[in-house]
């Protein structure tokens, strides 16, 4: 279960951390917009109390003069924390009335445009504000300019007010997203956690499939499983099967060999009992021959499982194979070759358990050298097509009808004397291969099998 | 031990000693508190200040609303300057010297209390609740019907010459602080406030510097009338002396509050602290209603003034930016200007 | 000749003395590998068969221990694995030859002379097989006591195939050992030499056996 946590927690950290990174981002951008709308406010009313005062800005004999309303102040005052500063001044920088010591942009020229500036005054950030009225009169034509200057603290309240209300319905539309996110995982998860649950519950001798409408996403895992479950219960059955054959087999053969011997046991005369014991020992070969190919076949299906295939040039494998099992036959009359139709200097690798190999090609012979008859002729031929390795052993002995071809690779399938377990083998171990196994008739009338392996590409496994 | 001296306009200083904490062995704190208030209204409350916190001295210097704020807006950088606390009844003179950044900025113990036009960014605490009041000599007016609005007031002075002529008294502006706030926020608050201002110049109405003055010439009867007096002085001045009389009028009242900030340059801010909270306390209000002529700002409170007030429209003055706007130096100019041709219309007296 | 047997199966030890013994040969039997170890310190023998698995001391290490004393006795391993690992049991790990159980009596009888002839036809200027004689010394072979006419070159591939009985030689092999860099024999040549050897040896034991696409088997045909 551990491992579902850790999906959870994987998928809720990372959908927070996105979150996270959002909300920072959406942050930054609201703390920006917060200051511009809090400026773009308290901005109109410095603008609209310098309009007020420019408003009652006049010509009089002694010079320019300017009336300050009380309303203008009372308009900023709706700041109400805010301390202000103003200064009335003309183009040469005469001042009218105000603090003397206010703050100017550089080269400020006098203008009838609003210009906002903020700089530290008197012990606090200040945003100022200079705007500009030329005054005509008869005799006089001058610049008169209202400079407003108003603390921030009412600015940074509404920004901050701003700030905390938009960052609290962020902070809950993240805790409900993440509540949805955790919904959704769990509901994700869910087809998951019904599957463990299934094969939890589980009998070992339940083989059914895992019962569920899977989501698509869920839907192949359940299909390898329920595929896994098939192959198990598959090589189960088959364990099941070939114990039970090869109780069924030994027991016949070796029941046999013990009738035989009793008999021979029981034989008045010599030359019975040396008809019977003659018997018993063709017998005792039979049982022998069996017992190898039945462990044989049972190797080969379990090293198809358990042993990697190694990639190993295909002629040089074939040849010390054959080289290796040719002299168990040499006291038959039997004409062996090997046909290398590969091109020579351009080796071909194929991926190949050398054991198995061994003992298909043995079966083959054994098989050739059993029902012909001498003298043998036992053929190898390896040839190669675009990606593909072909392995033919031809043989000149009865062959197999075609109708029998099926049958004969089943295992316990002899038509003969044999165990039958000869061509299953080979069977086998082209499955294990994942090679093609085709059997025909060859020239001289006898067996052709034919294997055909795929090459394996030049890195190999 | 406690002193206090006064400096009035002109006048030769005295100092007032109490010994009030004498044999304290403690380290003693000296506070400096700047105040215009009359010295008699705020002693009891100092006493009682004095005797809650014994480390603590009070200097106390009293002076004219204009004098203190131009002694602090000059001391304004001033690291000598010995105020601790500034007092003045001149709001909109406290909320300059504020705008102008002298004031230290602290959390009063019971802001809470007071009302919110009462106190500005936690710099500038008012403590007492002040009406602009009319006092009258009660011999001199006996049978006169009360005027109901300002502007029966003025029909009242134009109409009786004979009784009003020499003998009304009011605040001079160009000198008072005080005298000049009352007069601007007049204007604000009606604009038939020229025509008041017109009558008093043309009975001959005289000005002076403080309201004790107004009102010790009242009681004489050398006063028929004072406009503008400070409600609480008026009431405390009446208590003492029954020939006065106090007066609401009934269309408006202007009422201020006496503020206290502690400035910048204080080297006792955490003592001026002390006394500012003691001003706002319960406690120290109680003191304010009970023992000295000023009013208390907490509601809560009994005063008075409580009887004088009711069904009376009480124009509270909000401190603010907005009071700048007569402290404008050309405004002021024009307004002193406009205000003394029309007082001196008729040879007023200064 | 002598022959150790060691084997833990009692019956089985039996049954292989018996068929060994009727072919003339001395055996000894132990059935513990530690025992058998100390033995073959002590003793020498011509041929040793073993199984693998044994009480006291592996097969594996039995024939470890033994050629890395230098003992070249030739040995023939008995073991009922069938997957056969050259790299574990393998010729290369210095067993000659093996078998696998169940075990035919005369299929291991049969081994059990080719690997005693290749020890003595190493061993010993004469190599015996039947009717044909073989003198490394004089060089000279005969069948039936009748002179066979080699070349030298002849004689060379002889002593190949004697000294390789049962294993597939090529023809690459054949030329480079009968052959000097210098001389860049013809495949063609290697063939006519064989064909001709095989001609002279007609009537004799020694069959050299062509496997096409492979190259050469020698055996000895059975008696």
């Amino acid at each position: 279960m551990a491992a579902h946590h850790s999906l959870r927690q994987r998928l809720l950290v990372s959908m927070a951390a996105g979150f996270a990174i959002i909300l920072v981002s959406i942050a930054i951008g609201i703390w920006s917009y917060a200051r511009d709308a809090a400026n773009h406010s308290y901005d109109r009313l410095l603008s609209g109390a310098a309009f007020a005062i420019l408003e009652r800005a006049l010509v009089t004999p002694t010079g320019p003069s300017v009336e300050i309303p009380y309303s203008a102040l009372e308009m900023i005052g709706l700041a109400e924390s805010d301390r202000v500063f103003y200064r009335i001044f003309t183009a040469d920088g005469e001042t009218l009335t105000g603090s003397e010591n206010l703050p100017l942009p550089e080269n400020y020229q006098p203008n009838n445009q609003p210009e906002f500036f903020d700089t530290e005054h008197s012990g606090e950030p200040v945003r100022f504000l200079l705007q500009g009225r030329f005054l005509a009169g008869a005799s006089y034509g001058d610049w008169i300019v209202v400079q407003i200057g108003q603390t921030r603290i009412a600015r940074s309240a509404f920004a901050q007010e701003m700030m905390i209300n938009a960052m609290a319905l962020l902070l809950l539309v993240t805790v409900v997203g993440l509540g949805f996110v955790w919904f959704g995982i769990n509901r994700a998860l869910a087809p998951l956690i019904g599957i463990e649950r299934q094969l939890r519950h589980r009998e070992p001798t339940d083989f059914s499939p895992i019962l569920i409408t899977p989501p698509r996403e869920v839907a192949s895992l359940t299909r390898s499983i329920n595929g896994f479950i098939l192959r198990h219960k598959k090589s189960l059955d088959n364990a099941q099967v070939f114990i039970a054959d090869v109780a069924h087999q030994t027991r016949t053969s070796l029941g046999a060999l013990h009738g035989l011997l009793e008999s021979a046991s029981r034989q008045s005369n010599t030359k019975d009992t040396r008809t019977r014991l003659k018997q018993a020992e063709e017998q005792a070969e039979r049982t022998i021959r069996l017992t190898n190919q039945l462990l044989s076949h049972a190797m080969i299906i379990h090293r198809a499982d358990n042993t990697p295939r190694e990639r190993k040039e295909f002629i040089d494998v074939i040849r010390t194979v054959f080289g290796d099992i040719v002299r168990d036959y040499l006291k038959y009359d039997a004409d062996f070759s090997i046909e290398n139709e590969l091109e020579p200097d351009v080796p071909t690798f194929v991926l190949i358990d050398e054991v198995g190999i061994r003992e298909a090609l043995r079966n083959l012979i054994d098989n050739a050298i059993k029902y012909g008859r001498e003298p043998y002729k036992i053929g190898i031929i390896v040839r190669k097509s675009a990606e593909t390795c072909h392995l033919i052993v031809e043989d000149n002995g009865p062959g197999i009808d075609a109708e029998n071809h099926a049958t004969v690779l089943e295992r316990f399938s002899s038509f003969g004397t044999g165990s039958g377990l000869g061509l299953a083998i080979v069977k086998a171990v082209a499955d294990s291969h994942d090679a093609r196994l085709c059997l025909t008739k060859s020239e001289q009338g006898g067996l052709r099998v034919e294997l055909v392996f795929q090459i394996a590409g030049r890195t190999g496994v | 031990m406690s002193r206090f001296s006064r400096i009035g306009w002109g006048a030769v200083p005295w100092f007032f000693v109490l010994l009030a904490s004498s044999g304290h062995a403690n380290v003693q704190v000296k506070l400096h508190v700047w105040s215009a208030t009359d010295t008699s209204a705020v002693e009891p409350f100092i006493e009682s200040f004095e005797a809650s916190y014994p480390s603590i001295d009070v200097v106390y210097r009293e002076f004219n609303t204009s004098e203190l704020f131009q002694v602090v807006m000059y001391n304004i950088d001033n690291p000598k300057m010995e105020a601790d606390v500034v007092i003045s009844p001149a709001m909109d003179l406290q909320v300059k010297l504020v705008n102008e950044g002298l004031a230290y900025r602290f959390d009063a113990e019971n802001a809470d209390a007071i009302p919110n036009w009462a106190q500005w960014r936690n710099e500038l605490y008012g403590f007492s609740f002040e009406p602009a009041a009319l006092v009258y000599n009660k011999k001199a007016l006996a049978g006169v019907k009360a005027p109901v609005s300002h502007t029966d007031l003025s029909n009242l002075v134009r109409d009786n010459p004979e009784m009003f002529s020499g003998k009304i008294g009011t605040y001079n502006i160009r000198q008072s602080g005080i005298g000049y706030f009352f007069a601007t926020q007049d204007a604000i608050q009606n604009n038939q406030t020229s025509r008041l201002t017109e009558s008093f110049g043309r009975a001959g109405a005289r000005l002076y510097c403080c309201s004790s003055e107004i009102l010790d010439r009242v009681a004489t009867g050398e006063l028929v009338l004072g406009y503008n007096v400070i409600g609480s002085y008026a009431i405390a001045a009446a208590e003492q002396n029954p020939g006065i009389g106090v007066y609401f009028l009934r269309d408006y009242t202007i009422t201020m509050s006496r503020t206290a900030f502690i400035p910048n340059t204080s080297q006792a801010k955490h003592q001026a602290k002390m006394f500012i909270d003691f001003l706002l306390s319960r406690e120290g209000q109680q003191v304010l209603a009970d023992e000295s002529a000023l009013i208390p700002i907490n509601q809560d409170v009994e005063t008075v003034l409580t009887p004088h007030l009711e069904n009376i429209p009480v124009f509270r003055v909000k401190l603010g930016i907005g009071l700048l706007g007569f402290q404008d130096e050309l405004k002021k100019n024009s307004f002193l200007d406009d205000w003394e041709s029309s007082i001196l219309w008729s040879g007023g007296q200064k | 000749m002598r022959i150790l047997l060691i084997e833990d199966n009692e019956t089985l030890a039996e049954t292989i003395s018996d068929r060994l013994h009727t072919d003339g040969h001395a055996i000894d039997c132990e059935s513990d590998g530690e025992l058998a170890n100390d033995l073959l310190r002590h003793k020498q023998f011509d041929l040793v068969l073993m199984d693998i698995n044994l009480p006291g001391r592996s097969g594996f290490e039995i024939l470890r221990s033994m050629r890395a004393r230098g003992d070249t006795t030739p040995v023939l391993i008995l073991t009922a694995r069938s997957e056969i690992d050259d790299r574990l049991i393998g010729l290369d790990g210095g067993a000659d030859d093996y078998i696998v159980k169940p075990v035919d009596l005369r299929e291991l009888a049969a081994r059990c002379r080719v690997l005693i002839r290749r020890r003595t036809g190493a061993a010993s200027n004469e190599f015996r097989a039947g009717n044909f004689v073989f003198d490394r010394a004089a060089k000279t072979a005969k069948i039936d006591g009748r002179d066979v006419e080699l070349r030298n070159r002849e004689v060379q591939l002889l002593e190949i195939f004697i000294g390789n009985l049962q294993r597939v030689l090529t023809k690459e092999d054949l030329a480079d050992k009968v052959y000097s860099f210098d001389e860049a024999p013809s495949m063609n040549a290697v063939e006519q030499m064989v064909t001709r050897l095989r001609k002279k040896l007609t009537g004799g034991p020694i069959i050299l056996k062509t496997i096409r696409g492979l190259g050469y088997i020698a055996h000895i045909a059975e008696e």
